[in-house]
C-alpha cells in the first residue's frame, strides 16, 4: 500500500529531470554560440566571458554540464542575469510573494465560488441552474487578459473601486491592487470548475445508491449531504487541484496586463530583453510548480476514494 | 406443452439517416448557432480583402477616437484606425494561427497515438511518458521558452503551440485507439491478411473522428486563446499587422483613457470564437466524462 | 378475513421517455397478506419492477402513478413527504439487484448498515453497531465486526448481497421488496440467498414481494406467484399449482421452456416473438401475436384477471382451453 505513492514520487522526480533538461538544452538549440545566446546579443569583456564559461562549465562535455545547473539549481544559485544584471535567485524571491498571492487568491475563488455554485446548481436545479449552464459556458471562453480589460474597465475607470495597475505595499493594499487581477485569472477556471461540480453532482444524484438512501426513508437533506455531496467531490477535487496547477501558467499574462511585479512579468520581461538564465530559472520554477501540484492531486484523488489502494480505513 | 417453433425472427429494415441529418440531431440548436457563428468568423477572415472596410493601417489623426459613423462602422482607435477594418482583418491571423497548430498537433498526434497503441511495449510507454511529460508543459511556456531562444514572432509561437498541443489529441486517441483494439474486427482484418497501416488508416481511424474531431475543436479554442495571448504580450504576430490579440494590447492604454471600445470588442470576437468552438467541440463528443483522466 | 397488508388496485404507471409518457404498468390488480410471500414473475419490461416501487413510490422524476396502493390501508400515493419518509424507514424495505451499484463506495459496510438505525430510529451509535453485528449474523456473514470496517469493493458481490438484506431488516419491516437479489449472483450463492430469505421470513413472519424473471426460482421461495405481461398481471396462482398446472398460454410457454433434466426434448421449446412493453402492446390481448390459441375475438378485446378455479387468469379463452374438472377441485382442496 506504500509502494503506490513511491512510484508515483519517483514518475515525478523523472517528470522534472526531463523537463529541467528540456529547459537546459534551450540554451543550445540557439543559432550561434552558447555565450552570445546567454549574453543576450551583448559583446562582454574577456572576465566575463571566462566568468561565464567557468558558471556554465563550457568546456565540459554536455552531461555534465547538465548535471552541474542541476546541481547550481537545487543548490539555490540559479546564474546570473545579464538583462537585470543581478542574481537570477535574487530577482526570483524578490518576486515570488506576488505571484504566490495572486495564485492563492485566485484559487480560494476558483475552489469557493466555483465549487458552491456548481454543487447547488447540481442539487437545486431550477433557474440558477439554466443561468448557469449560459454563464459559464460563456465564462470558460474567456481569456484572463479579456476577463482583465473589461474588470479594469468596469472597475477602475467606470467606478474607482480597483486600482488598474501595480502591486501595492503591504499586506491589506496587496490584496486590494490583486483583487481585479485574481478575478481576471480565476473567471475562465472558475467557470470550468462550476460546471465540473454541477455535473459531477447531476451525476452522483443518479446514482443507484443515492436511490438505495432514499429508498430507506432518509430526508432529501440528509441523502444529499451523506451520499451525493461526498462522492461528487472526489471529481471536483481532482479537476479543481489541476485548475490550480494551470493558473501558474496564467499568471504570465495576467502579471502584464496589471503590470504587477511578479515571476510571470519577469519571465515576460526575460523573454524580450533574451535573457535566457532568468528565462531558464523562471520556466523551471512554474513547470516544478505546476507537476508537483499535479501529482499532489493524484495523491489526494487516492486518499479519497477508498477503492484506489491507498486508504488505510475509514 | 407448446409446440416447437423455429421459424426465422423478421428483422425490419435497417435505414441509416445521412450524415447531415445526424450531424444536426448531434449538435442540436444551440450548436448549429456555434457552427454558423465559426463559418461566419472564417468567411470574414477569407473574404477580407474584398470586404468593403477600410483600410486597416491607415493613420487618419483627425480621427482619433471618432465615434461610430458611416466611414467608421466602429468607430476609430488612438491613431485614427478604422476599427472594424483592423476586427476584420484580425481575423486572418487570429483562426489561421490555430488552425496550423490544430492541423500539425492534430496530425501528429494522431499518428504517434495510433502507432503507440498498435505497437504497443516499450514504444507505447515511450509515447505515453512523452505525451504526459508533454502535456505538463502548458502551452504558453513553452512559447515563451521558444521566443527567448529564437526570437519572438508568429512562427515560433505557432510550431511552439504545434508542439504544445500534440498530448491533448494523442491522449484522447490513444485511449480510443486502445479500446478499438480490443476489438473484434481488428482481429478479423488481420486474419484476412490486411496490413496494419491499411487497417489503422481504413477503419481504426475513421472509428476514432468522432472523438478526434471534437478534441481537435477545443484545442482549436485554446490554441486561439493562447495565440492570442502571446500577440497581446507582443510576442505574437508583429505589431503591425492587426490581430485581435495585439488590438486588446492596444486599445489597454485607451481604456484608462476612457475608450475601451477596441480592447472590448476585439475582446469579445475572442470570446465569440473560443465558445463556438467549445460549444461545437462539446456536441460532438456527446456526454463526455471531461474530468475523467485517460490513462 | 384479515384484510391484506399490502393491496395494489387498478394500478397504473407511466415513465417519462423522450419528451412524453410511456405506460410502463397497464393494470396491476395484487394483494400480500401479512407473512405472505408473493412472487411476481415476467420477462424484460414487463413491469415487474415499477409495480414493486410504487409500494415505496420510488419511481423515476416525472412518473405519473394512478390506481391504489394501500399499505396496512394507508394510501401511500397520498402520503405527505413526511409519512412517505416514516413508511419507507419503517414499514417496507427494498432490496435491489446489483448490491455493488446500490451501495456507496466511499462508505464503510458499518456505515452502510448503521446508517438507517441511527438516523430514522436515533440509536446511539454503539447500540446500533450491536445490532449490525447481529444482523450480519443473521444473515450468514461471519467475523461481524471486522466487516463493519471494510469498505464495499473488499467483499464479494454475494456477501454484499447479504449486507444489503441485513441493512434492509435493520428497519424491522413488514413487508420485503426483493427486486431480482439473486440475478446477479451465480447458482451457489443465489441458492444461499435464497435460504436465508426464507429462513428469515419464517423467523421474522415477513411478508415478501419476490420479483423475479426465474419461475422455479420464484416457486421455491414464494407461496403464491403472479405472472406479469406487458404491463399486466395475466396469472396469479398459488406457486406449485402454477408450475404443474398452468392456465395462461403465456405461463404455459414460461414453464415449457425451461429445460429439465427429468424429460428429453431434441428441441427446447420457445415462444415465438419477443416480449412487449405495456406502451408497445397491440388493442386486444397484449400476449395474442405470440399465443398459439389466439382467436379473433383475442385482438379486440382485453382480458381482465378473473377467477379460475383457484387461480386468477386474464385470458379470454382459459376456461375454454381449462375445463374444470372435478378431481381438480378436489387437488385445489389440498392446497
Amino acid at each position: 500500500m506504500v509502494r503506490f505513492p513511491v512510484t508515483r514520487l519517483a514518475g515525478l522526480v523523472i517528470t522534472l529531470l526531463a523537463a529541467s533538461f528540456l529547459i537546459f538544452s534551450s540554451l543550445y538549440l540557439t543559432p550561434g554560440d552558447p555565450i552570445s545566446t546567454l549574453s543576450g546579443g551583448r559583446t562582454l569583456p574577456p572576465e566575463a566571458v571566462e566568468a561565464v564559461r567557468q558558471q556554465y562549465h563550457l568546456d565540459d562535455p554536455f552531461l555534465l554540464r547538465y548535471l552541474a545547473w542541476l546541481g547550481d539549481v537545487v543548490r539555490g544559485d540559479l546564474g546570473e542575469s545579464f538583462a537585470f544584471n543581478a542574481a537570477v535567485s535574487a530577482l526570483v524571491s524578490a518576486r515570488a510573494g506576488t505571484t504566490v498571492m495572486l495564485v492563492a487568491m485566485a484559487s480560494v475563488l476558483i475552489v469557493g465560488v466555483g465549487i458552491t455554485l456548481g454543487v447547488l446548481g447540481g442539487i437545486r436545479g431550477g433557474l440558477l441552474d439554466k443561468g448557469m449552464l449560459v454563464t459559464t459556458v460563456i465564462g470558460q471562453a474567456v481569456p484572463s487578459f479579456v476577463a482583465a480589460m473589461v474588470l479594469i474597465w468596469l472597475f477602475a475607470v467606470r467606478w474607482s473601486w480597483f486600482p488598474a495597475i501595480g502591486s501595492g505595499e503591504g499586506f491589506a493594499d496587496r490584496l486590494h491592487h490583486l483583487t481585479l487581477p485574481a478575478m481576471a485569472l480565476a473567471l475562465a477556471y472558475l467557470a470550468y470548475v462550476a460546471r465540473i461540480s454541477r455535473a459531477a453532482t447531476r451525476d452522483e444524484l443518479g446514482r443507484e445508491h443515492v436511490e438505495t438512501a432514499r429508498a430507506r426513508g432518509f430526508s432529501s437533506s440528509q441523502v444529499v449531504r451523506r451520499h451525493v455531496v461526498r462522492n461528487a467531490m472526489i471529481p471536483i477535487v481532482t479537476v479543481s487541484g489541476l485548475t490550480i496547477a494551470g493558473l501558474l501558467a496564467g499568471t504570465v499574462v495576467v502579471e502584464r496586463a496589471f503590470n504587477l511585479d511578479g515571476l510571470g512579468s519577469l519571465l515576460v520581461e526575460a523573454v524580450v530583453r533574451k535573457d535566457v538564465a532568468v528565462v531558464q530559472a523562471v520556466s523551471l520554477i512554474l513547470v516544478t510548480a505546476f507537476v508537483v501540484v499535479n501529482t499532489l492531486v493524484d495523491l489526494l484523488y487516492r486518499v479519497l476514494d477508498p477503492r484506489m489502494g491507498l486508504a488505510a480505513g475509514p | 406443452m407448446s409446440g416447437v417453433d423455429l421459424s426465422p425472427v423478421e428483422a425490419g429494415p435497417i435505414a441509416k439517416s445521412p450524415t447531415w441529418s445526424r450531424l444536426r440531431r448531434r449538435l442540436g440548436p444551440l450548436g448549429l448557432a456555434a457552427l454558423a457563428a465559426i463559418g461566419g468568423l472564417w468567411l470574414v477572415a477569407l473574404l477580407a480583402p474584398v470586404l468593403p472596410v477600410a483600410d486597416p493601417t491607415d493613420v487618419d489623426l483627425t480621427s482619433t477616437f471618432a465615434p461610430p459613423s458611416a466611414g467608421h462602422p466602429l468607430g476609430a482607435d488612438s491613431n485614427g484606425r478604422d476599427i472594424l477594418a483592423r476586427l476584420v482583418w484580425g481575423a486572418r491571423t487570429a483562426l489561421l494561427g490555430p488552425l496550423v497548430v490544430t492541423v500539425v498537433a492534430t496530425a501528429v498526434g494522431v499518428l504517434l497515438a495510433v502507432v503507440a497503441a498498435w505497437r504497443g511495449g516499450w514504444f507505447d510507454s515511450v509515447i505515453s511518458r512523452v505525451f504526459d511529460l508533454l502535456f505538463g508543459f502548458p502551452g504558453i511556456l513553452l512559447a515563451l521558452v521558444v521566443a527567448a531562444v529564437v526570437g519572438a514572432g508568429f512562427g515560433a509561437a505557432v510550431a511552439a503551440l504545434s508542439v504544445a498541443f500534440i498530448p491533448y489529441i494523442g491522449r484522447v486517441t490513444r485511449a480510443g485507439a486502445l479500446q478499438q483494439l480490443r476489438l473484434p474486427y481488428v482481429a478479423a482484418l488481420r486474419v484476412l491478411g490486411q496490413s496494419p497501416t491499411a487497417i489503422c488508416a481504413r477503419h481504426l481511424v475513421p472509428n476514432l473522428g468522432a472523438i478526434i474531431v471534437a478534441q481537435a475543436a477545443l484545442t482549436f479554442g485554446y490554441a486561439l486563446v493562447d495565440l492570442a495571448a502571446l500577440s497581446y504580450l507582443g510576442l505574437g504576430v508583429d505589431q503591425a499587422t492587426p490581430d485581435w490579440g495585439g488590438i486588446v494590447a492596444a486599445g489597454q492604454a485607451d481604456i484608462l483613457s476612457g475608450y475601451p471600445q477596441q480592447s472590448l470588442y476585439a475582446g469579445a470576437l475572442i470570446v465569440l470564437a473560443v465558445a463556438a468552438f467549445s460549444i461545437v467541440a462539446e456536441r460532438l463528443a456527446g456526454r463526455a466524462h471531461a474530468w475523467r483522466r485517460l490513462w | 378475513m384479515v384484510s391484506a397488508l399490502l393491496e395494489l388496485e387498478g394500478l397504473r404507471v407511466s415513465v417519462p421517455y423522450e419528451g412524453g409518457l410511456r405506460r410502463v404498468v397497464h393494470r396491476v390488480d395484487l394483494s400480500v397478506a401479512a407473512g405472505e410471500s408473493v412472487g411476481l414473475v415476467g420477462e424484460s419490461g414487463a413491469g415487474k419492477s415499477m409495480t414493486a416501487r410504487t409500494v415505496v413510490r420510488l419511481l423515476p422524476p416525472g412518473a405519473t402513478v394512478e390506481g391504489s396502493v394501500r399499505f396496512d390501508g394507508r394510501e401511500v400515493l397520498a402520503m405527505s413527504p413526511s409519512e412517505l419518509r416514516a413508511h419507507r424507514a419503517a414499514d417496507a424495505a427494498m432490496i435491489f439487484q446489483d448490491p455493488r451499484a446500490h451501495t456507496n463506495p466511499l462508505r464503510t459496510v458499518g456505515d452502510y448498515l448503521t446508517e438507517g438505525m441511527r438516523l430514522n430510529q436515533r440509536l446511539p451509535k454503539r447500540a446500533s453497531q450491536e445490532r449490525a453485528c447481529d444482523l450480519l449474523g443473521a444473515v450468514g456473514v461471519g467475523s461481524p465486526r471486522a466487516r463493519l470496517s471494510q469498505y464495499p469493493h473488499e467483499l464479494s458481490s454475494g456477501l454484499l448481497q447479504r449486507v444489503m438484506i441485513a441493512a434492509a431488516l435493520s428497519a424491522e419491516p413488514r413487508l420485503l421488496l426483493a427486486d431480482e437479489p439473486t440475478t446477479a449472483l451465480d447458482v451457489t450463492t443465489q441458492a444461499e440467498v435464497v435460504a436465508i430469505l426464507s429462513d428469515l421470513r419464517e423467523r421474522l413472519g415477513l411478508a415478501m414481494l419476490f420479483i423475479t424473471h426465474d419461475l422455479d426460482l420464484a416457486a421455491a421461495i414464494c407461496d403464491r406467484t403472479a405472472v406479469m405481461y406487458a404491463g399486466s398481471i395475466v396469472e396469479v396462482q398459488g406457486s406449485g399449482e402454477l408450475h404443474d398446472h398452468a392456465r395462461h398460454p403465456y405461463t404455459e410457454g414460461l414453464v415449457a421452456a425451461r429445460p429439465s433434466v427429468d424429460t428429453t426434448l431434441r428441441r427446447l421449446p420457445v415462444i415465438p416473438g419477443r416480449p412487449t412493453a405495456a406502451f408497445e402492446a397491440p388493442p386486444g390481448c397484449a400476449f395474442a401475436p405470440r399465443c398459439r390459441h389466439a382467436l379473433a375475438h383475442c385482438t379486440a378485446e382485453r382480458p381482465v384477471l378473473a377467477p379460475l378455479g383457484r387461480a386468477m387468469v386474464a385470458c379470454l379463452r382459459a376456461a375454454e382451453l381449462h375445463p374444470q374438472q372435478p378431481a381438480d377441485d378436489e387437488e385445489t382442496d389440498r392446497g
